[in-house]
């Protein structure tokens, strides 16, 4: 998470580096009185650099998937609530396909 | 508790309202006083269904089979939210950083709108890689992962795009 959240801030960064010499570069064309046409290729290449790394940090750092069936095996754990008095257990439950390797948390 | 008709009994609701295990849980108790009745027949209902579906052989999206149990699907609801959540901070996040290249590179009109769907498109790749490209242990399907949310970074896309543009090439 930590490195991710690194890797976001280095990306944000050369992308306001890349602004930075834009703004740069059209004052230039500004003097010369041309028509700005498109920025220069090395913009483009840090503009390519920072979407880059705004993608990694994108996928890493909101977190991981986690499995949505209920036989994996980080689902069979079970976990009792800390409130005993309102524990009910004849519910619909008991239509359920029961497994008996759930692990007590 | 409050058993007095073969229908179903509502009871101990107000007790479910409470805290329980330091998560806000709010479910409603049905106590169904026949109720072998009722869970003989819905057997009785599916081991149909799972003849039907051995005949044609077409596999319903969201049931899965298990040789032991009944077919009756359940999913961790906790883990989708999870996983939707995650889909969604992504597709925003890359919706921003696109707004802020499409300002800075000085697209005006409609060429910016492909710079949004380009984006997107490989925000999709992206998490298709992240989930390892299978869909099953993470998702219901497909769509989910490339599909939804799609459109929902547009309008902070066009926010940043504009924001960019003035800033580089305006003032």
């Amino acid at each position: 998470m930590g490195v991710g959240f690194a890797v976001g801030v280095l990306g944000v960064l050369i992308l306001s580096h890349a602004a930075y010499f834009t703004i740069q570069y059209r004052s230039l064309l500004k003097i010369t009185e041309e028509q700005f046409s498109g920025p220069p290729i090395n913009v483009v290449m840090e503009l390519i650099a920072g979407l880059v790394l705004c993608m990694w940090a994108a996928l890493t750092v909101p977190g991981k998937f986690l499995s949505i069936l209920p036989q994996s095996d980080e689902n069979q754990v079970v976990a009792l609530p800390a409130n005993l008095d309102f524990m009910i257990f004849n519910h619909r439950g008991k239509t359920l396909p029961s497994s008996m390797d759930a692990k007590f948390k | 508790m409050c058993r007095n008709s073969v229908a179903a009994v509502l009871c101990d609701t107000a007790a479910s309202a409470f805290r329980v295990g330091g998560r806000s849980v709010c479910r409603w108790r049905i106590y169904v006083y026949g109720t072998k009745s009722l869970v003989s027949s819905k057997r009785r209902e599916i081991r149909r269904e799972k003849a039907m579906a051995s005949r044609d052989e077409s596999s319903v999206p969201r049931k899965q089979s298990s040789d032991v149990a009944d077919e009756i699907s359940t999913f961790n609801a906790e883990n989708m939210q999870n996983n939707a959540k995650i889909i969604y901070y992504s597709r925003t996040f890359m919706s921003i950083i696109g707004g802020v290249i499409a300002g800075i590179l000085g697209f005006t009109g409609l060429t910016g709108f492909i710079v949004y769907f380009l984006v997107m498109a490989i925000t999709s790749v992206g998490i298709a890689a992240k989930a390892g490209f299978s869909v099953l242990p993470y998702f219901n399907s497909w769509n989910q992962i490339l599909i939804d949310g799609f459109l929902g970074g547009l309008l902070s896309f066009v926010l940043f795009w504009t924001f960019a543009y003035d800033f580089v090439h305006i003032f």
